[in-house]
């Protein structure tokens, strides 16, 4: 039987609950059941900051029982942005663990009165002093846990000094890198005075039928490590999708002034990282992708700064988009991100839209406290991350104040701030001439989200009829055309909720673009060998929905803000300014139908808002139901 | 005969965890790296991941410190197995040891790797080729010969 902890930390209380079979199954783990523990544990109106906001942690369903199934999500009201749908899926060994430890899920409650980490272990969870820590980076956390509990093989969930100061964009990390990032779970994390929680599990999980997981097990790790990505991601990652997305015009360059960044050329790539940085690899728990990268650099300003990851997202954050070509400032600021625990798109999307406050002439010498903004100034760069974390200078104040700090430079500064549902646009890349990742990334329940809407297949211009097969309806091979993408978009935004329910990481599915890997005939062989359910792909889609219509109904509730919310940043409305996909653009009354055709599909209202019938055949008419 | 067993190039090792995940289901029925067989340290700080398994000494000195006769090496095949119906569990064998190759489970169970009988399935979900089964002699860095022969000679 899968467990949730309700876990007081004003109290130190811990009640630990069996979860019902039925519950499970509507909601399986991770996301799911977080969002479900969520709406029904968060009183409505609760201001994100405050004891009684909770702060929930789910591993996945199959986390630890299959390959590449090591991811975890936290889930929580926003605190970034406009207060609503919080949550973060987060990979590692941290997630497995927790499952080994005796636990699923954990719900916490209330605030610590003094610097509080959680120690997790077989079963029992001990509240333990962490004065000690408060006030360190997430490197010297890690070590001073290990040396407090005397075992180096503990995983840790922490936050970093940007959590402790509740920067709104403060991410809960994990290992070096492994972050769970946007919308301020780390802010919330802090606001309890929790610095870590440590968990260490060496219970055996029990599966239904071993001899068919053991089975599948070989079969899905033959199946991923013979796709034809497989190659490409356990060498470089995402940073191989760099080059890809500039030289395809989707790249965002100076705050989205261009789409094209030539400066990269034979300066930012995969290749360079691989030969000059590059000193290890390493994966999460159960993965053959080895994703991981150590690095070090060994000369210049930066001489001996090391560290794990960068991911895409942190190269072309740090890249393009603040107009830097400097592969080791990336690496320095990569490194001083992951030690404070800020979110990368947020703290780099800022600093862009910085610096083009500064070209423009709307912010001075006097705004910045002296610091120079000119584009990819690398001093400066550095200093506002530093401002942010220990909220000093002009860096604090946007870490304090997320999108609320254009009150600050006056209504023309607002122009160029791309946020969505409050929520910094991810910065790096621009997919205005790709229409069902626009339209899914802006329908996406936290707001501005890749990980939920980015339709990498419509990249791809494949054949109608492999589309047809995949998606089970007509869809437009051309990146520009509408046709079917509303469906696209839905039919994604369902399939990575089941991912990060499940615990799969997204690189081991169809997600990422390669029709071999995983898929929800997958997913269902490896739920019945584990719980001795019959689910079908059927079943798991409409899970997939079911849990999208409660978040649905969490933003509702908590916000109010539907339709008028559920549009891109302003310039995905204004045309591409270079080649490839020059003159690309959204036009706002094909946006408008778009969205029309997907609220129909979704059977919502022309306002955006779950219609009674489709919460009544999703079984959610009853929220909230109180069963756990 | 040639004799096979395990080489470990730790440089390669990601500290996935694929291979306690099959040994564990392939042994135990379910997944628990703290009942695998094969063990990983994973020094985080340092990015270091190190797999500690059997590497069938030629002169075990686990079977030397076991006081029950329970440790046998075959003379055929090389390979170092436990008797566990002889085994009380006392764990001086891992006391013995000089690779952290014997693993002690949560219920202080003494376990050792028995190389699947000859195809293990640890190697064969290994995705970087840490973990490797090769003819003793040639290996893929050298041979284990020496391996363990000096412990208590020195």
């Amino acid at each position: 039987m899968e467990k949730v902890a309700i876990i007081d930390l004003s109290t130190e209380q811990v009640v630990c609950k069996d979860i019902p079979d039925e519950l499970l199954r509507m909601y399986l783990g991770g996301e799911g059941l977080n969002t479900y523990l969520l709406y029904n544990h968060l009183a409505p109106g609760t201001d994100p900051l405050s004891p009684e906001n909770p702060l929930i942690f789910g591993a996945g369903l199959i986390s630890g029982y299959d390959v590449s199934s090591s991811r975890f999500e936290v889930t929580s009201k926003s605190v970034e942005g406009e207060g609503g749908f919080g949550t973060s899926n987060c990979g590692g060994h941290w997630s497995a663990e927790l499952k080994f430890a005796g636990f699923q899920h954990l719900v916490i409650k209330g605030k610590a009165s003094r610097p509080t980490y959680l120690w997790i272990h077989d079963g029992e969870i001990e509240f333990r002093d962490a004065s000690f820590l408060w006030g360190h980076d997430t490197y010297e956390c890690q070590e001073l846990i290990q040396d407090d509990l005397g075992d180096t093989q503990v995983k840790i969930a922490m936050i970093g000094q940007a959590g402790e100061n509740l920067v709104k964009f403060a991410n809960i990390m994990h290992g070096l890198k492994r972050a769970a990032g946007r919308t301020g779970m780390g802010c919330i994390m802090g606001s309890k005075l929790l610095k870590a929680i440590v968990v260490r599990g060496r219970q055996g999980l029990k599966p239904h039928d071993p001899d068919k997981l053991l089975e599948l097990y070989s079969n899905h790790y033959r199946q991923i490590t013979s796709t034809k990505i497989y190659p490409v991601i356990s060498r470089y990652g995402t940073l191989t999708i760099f080059c890809v997305a500039n030289q395809s015009g989707t790249m965002s360059v100076r705050n989205n002034q261009a789409n094209y960044f030539e400066e990269a050329e034979g300066h930012l790539d995969d290749e360079i990282f691989e030969e000059q940085y590059k000193t290890k690899t390493l994966a999460c728990y159960a993965c053959p992708l080895r994703c991981s990268h150590r690095y070090r650099i060994n000369s210049g300003p930066y001489a001996g700064v090391w560290g794990e990851g960068p991911e895409f997202y942190m190269m072309a954050g740090f890249g393009p988009a603040v107009g830097n070509a400097d592969w080791e400032l990336i690496l320095a600021a990569n490194t001083v991100i992951n030690r404070y625990g800020l979110d990368v798109g947020s703290s780099s999307g800022y600093i862009a839209w910085l610096m083009e406050l500064w070209q423009r002439g709307i912010i001075n010498e006097k705004d910045t406290g002296g610091l120079n903004l000119e584009w990819g100034n690398k001093e400066s760069i550095l200093t506002l991350l530093h401002q942010m974390s220990k909220n000093e200078g002009l860096g604090g104040m946007i870490g304090q104040q997320a999108s609320k700090a254009v009150k600050a430079f006056g209504k023309d500064a607002g122009k160029y701030l791309y946020v969505q549902r409050g929520m910094m646009h991810e910065s790096p890349q621009n997919f205005r001439a790709a229409r069902a990742t626009a339209l899914g990334e802006a329908t996406a329940n936290r707001g501005s989200d890749h990980l939920k809407g980015r339709c990498s297949l419509e990249f791809f211009g494949m054949p109608p009829e492999v589309l047809e097969k995949i998606y089970g309806k007509p869809i437009a091979s051309a990146l520009n055309s509408w046709e079917g993408k509303p469906w696209m978009a839905a039919w994604t935004q369902n399939f990575t909720t089941i991912i990060d329910s499940l615990g799969y990481c997204k690189f081991a599915t169809i997600w990422p673009g390669s029709t071999h890997n995983l898929n929800y005939s997958n997913f269902c062989e490896t739920i019945n060998a584990v719980k001795g359910w019959d689910v079908t792909p059927e079943e798991l889609m409409e899970t997939g929905e079911r849990i999208w219509n409660l978040e649905r109904l969490f933003i509702q509730r908590e916000t109010g803000a539907l339709r008028e919310h559920d549009i891109p940043p302003s310039i995905y409305f204004q045309p591409q300014p270079l080649e490839p996909l020059k003159g690309e653009k959204l036009d706002r009354d094909e946006y408008d139908r778009a969205l029309d055709e997907y609220y129909e599909i979704r059977g919502w209202t022309r306002e955006g808002a779950p219609k009674p019938q489709t919460l009544a055949r999703l079984k959610l008419d009853k929220e909230p139901s109180n069963l756990l | 005969m040639e004799q096979k067993t395990f080489f470990i190039r730790a440089e390669f090792c990601t500290g996935c965890g694929l291979c306690q995940l099959a040994c564990s289901m392939v042994k135990e029925k379910q997944p628990n790296p703290a009942k695998s067989r094969i063990s990983i340290e994973r020094l985080v700080m340092d990015g270091l991941m190190l797999p500690h398994i059997c590497l069938n000494c030629k002169k075990p000195p686990c079977i030397e410190a076991c006081r029950r006769k329970a440790i046998t090496k075959d003379a055929r095949t090389g390979w170092v197995t436990i008797d566990k119906e002889k085994c009380n569990n006392c764990t001086l064998c891992i006391a013995a040891c000089p690779f952290s190759a014997i693993v002690l489970t949560p219920e202080d169970e003494v376990l050792l790797c028995d190389v699947c009988g000859g195809s293990p399935k640890c190697v064969e979900m290994c995705p970087t080729g840490a973990i490797q089964f090769a003819s003793r002699s040639e290996g893929v860095a050298g041979s284990t010969d020496d391996a363990a022969v000096n412990v208590f000679d020195s």
